[in-house]
């Protein structure tokens, strides 16, 4: 058995079966006041905990280049969250600008950004 | 006719999935809320709640509307085309990185994507909030859940149920 059998059969297939289940139940029993309620409070979590998710990355992300990173990121997030333009033409418009940004020969100028001038 | 859409829709939407799934929820939600009309905004909230419960990766919620589309051969195609592509990325970048991680080129564009994944995800974070955070009750509950996976380190499924079983509980 192969790396990628094991991860399909291991990782993706409970999770395909379980969803596959839930979704079955969701859409043929309908939803009670009680069922709503639980689905509201786990619809708010989740919102909770990618929230957090996000933050970590961005930990990762802003290292090294903050002011150029959070520009890219804050661009892309105005653009897809408010301004809510398609997220392909943002990746391809701010993912040129970001990679000029970041190209070969920026980072060691960029490792001291955002730190005090000595 | 309604197969191929879906299939090529989550194809489409698999390459969003720059450091996570997460980053392909505002486009999913477009795709499948407006643009479509497969499922409202509750039921996305709803079936990415539902499918965060399940073992396995985070954006198995392909699975939730492939299924809401053309029942378990929707649920499959959806599934298939979110997750092989990506797969077959990571696969073939996991053969040749060695190789490739002393490129200059290589560790600009690894560099210049993860603020955009940052942003993207960032603007999930919003899409689905503005569907799940409805008043001060959930508004509550969200902030709670992540201070919990932020401070205590609870496992997110954990926090995600509890979070359900208390909306439940409290009263309307």
């Amino acid at each position: 058995m192969g790396g990628g059998d094991r991860v399909f059969l291991g990782v993706l297939l409970p999770g395909i079966v379980a969803v596959l289940l839930l979704s079955s139940a969701y859409f043929s029993h309908g939803m009670t006041p009680g069922l709503s309620a639980m689905l509201r409070g786990m619809g708010a979590a989740v919102a909770g905990f990618v929230l957090i998710v996000t933050g970590r990355m961005a930990q990762g992300a802003f290292r090294g280049a903050p002011a150029r990173s959070v520009a890219i990121a804050g661009a892309a997030f105005v653009a897809v969250a408010l301004l809510r333009l398609n997220s392909y033409l943002v990746l391809l418009v701010l993912g040129a600008v970001s990679l000029w940004l970041h190209r070969p020969g920026t980072e060691t100028r960029s490792s001291g950004e955002g730190e005090p001038a000595p | 006719m309604k197969l191929v859409v879906l299939t090529y829709t989550f194809l489409r939407l698999s390459f969003l999935c720059i450091g996570g799934g997460f980053a392909s929820i505002p486009e999913m939600q477009r795709q499948v809320v407006s643009l479509h009309g497969w499922l409202t905004a509750r039921e996305f909230v709803d079936g990415f709640a539902l499918s965060q419960l399940s073992p396995g990766p985070a954006m198995l919620i392909s699975t939730f509307v492939g299924y809401r589309v053309a029942g378990i051969a929707g649920a499959l195609l959806a599934t298939g085309a979110m997750f092989l592509p990506t797969s077959l990325l990571a696969w073939v970048f996991v053969r040749h990185w060695a190789r490739l991680r002393s490129r200059p080129w290589i560790l600009a564009v690894e560099r210049a994507l993860s603020p955009l994944a940052v942003g993207l995800m960032a603007a999930g974070v919003y899409t689905l909030g503005r569907s799940a955070v409805t008043d001060g009750r959930t508004a509550l509950l969200a902030l709670a859940a992540a201070l919990l996976v932020l401070w205590r380190r609870l496992p997110p499924v954990a926090v995600i149920l509890a979070a359900g079983v208390v909306n439940w509980f409290l009263p309307r």
